[in-house]
């Protein structure tokens, strides 16, 4: 039965000559014997006599007293800290008009419907839903921003409610007032 | 000079360093300047960002000596945060990733091979150009900066055994370039 073939890391040991004498007699002997491990160990030679060729690139004269002069200056952290500073007061900026547009449309929305359906408390309720719907989703897709569909939503539902229960009570209103109306006793003089 | 000369008293220059003694942070920065644009101009193919990447990574180096663990090898962390900032470097350049894939270096002859197929050194230099960085910091390391295995290993924060298979795969790419170039077995 042959021997197995040499691992990869030992034979790249062998080949960088980094293995005790006794391994690497022992790793020659079987590269001599097995064609397959000679191939590996030829396509892995170091090419250590072009590697020496290559010149070394040389660092710029002033680069060391760049180094020591960056070193001189303060430590960049207010930097840091600034552009924390700017990307969080960014979101603030951009998260306050969105919040306000939102509620802003969610109040007009509400006298909208408010004036639309004095009178008419069930077809108001259902059209709310349908526009609670609307704007949520709206929220959603426009901003992608969990909070500002749930302060639309929010706003609405509020809005609606208040809405519904100003309509009931406008209703009774205007269906009491012909009762109260007909209790009053005719003026004869008319 | 090379990484393992004149190191004796390095420790105690660290020491010093660390605690704020201005000539033993200029004796580190002159010591360490040249080992290390060399790895990011290897690595990153130009004076330009060879010299920032330099700068930065010698810079962190001075700032964070309070933070080196002295049970490791000083030259295997140097090298580790010159190597974060080569890759933050070249992801921001390239937007590529640097553990490539093997099997995506490109073996078509670069003008500079062409206009040189007489120079050998510079077939290896426009080869290792064309090596993935996973494989070229390997050879960059163990072939122009003498760090031996285990000091690689650390760097890369890998097994040995792992680094030796990247080794012996990233010469055979190299040979495969450098045959294709032209190069002489």
């Amino acid at each position: 039965m042959s021997e197995p073939h040499v691992p990869t890391d030992l034979l790249v040991a062998f080949i960088d000559g980094e293995v005790d004498e006794q391994v690497a007699i022992h790793i020659a002997e079987h590269i001599d014997g097995c064609p397959v491990c000679a191939n590996r160990a030829a396509s892995a030679e170091p090419m250590t006599h072009v590697f020496a060729r290559v010149a070394d690139p040389v660092p710029p004269p002033q680069l060391a007293a760049s180094i020591m002069a960056k070193l001189a200056q303060p430590e960049a952290m207010p930097e840091l800290t600034d552009a924390l500073a700017a990307e969080a007061t960014s979101d603030l900026v951009a998260e306050t008009p969105r919040v306000e547009v939102t509620i802003g449309l969610a109040l007009l929305g509400s006298a909208a419907l408010l004036g639309a359906y004095m009178g008419d408390p069930v077809s108001l309720a259902v059209d709310a839903s349908v526009l609670i719907n609307v704007l949520a989703k709206a929220g959603v897709a426009a901003n992608g921003v969990v909070v500002s569909s749930t302060l639309a939503l929010s706003f609405t539902l509020m809005a609606a409610t208040l809405s519904t229960a100003a309509a009931v009570l406008s209703t009774v209103a205007a269906q009491s007032k012909p009762d109260r109306l007909a209790t009053v006793p005719a003026d004869p003089r008319i | 000079m090379r990484l393992h000369e004149g190191m004796d008293d390095e420790p105690a220059r660290i020491t010093a360093a660390a605690g704020g003694d201005p000539a033993a942070q200029a004796w580190l920065v002159d010591r360490w300047t040249a080992p290390v644009f060399r790895f990011s101009r290897r690595m990153l193919g130009n004076d330009e960002d060879a010299r920032d990447a330099a700068q930065d990574t010698l810079v962190k180096v001075l700032r964070n000596l309070d933070k080196f663990d002295t049970t490791r090898r000083f030259s295997s962390w140097v090298f580790q945060i010159a190597r974060n900032t080569c890759i933050d470097e070249y992801r921001r350049r390239k937007r590529r990733s640097w553990e490539e894939p093997p099997d995506v270096a490109d073996t078509a002859p670069t003008p500079l091979a062409e206009a040189s197929t007489n120079q050998d050194a510079e077939r290896v230099v426009a080869g290792m150009d064309r090596l993935p960085p996973m494989y070229r910091e390997v050879l960059v390391l163990y072939h122009f900066e003498h760090l031996k295995y285990v000091e690689i290993a650390e760097v890369l924060d890998l097994p040995l055994g792992t680094v030796m298979n990247r080794i012996f795969r990233a010469r055979k790419k190299l040979r495969e370039i450098y045959v294709s170039m032209g190069g002489t077995r």
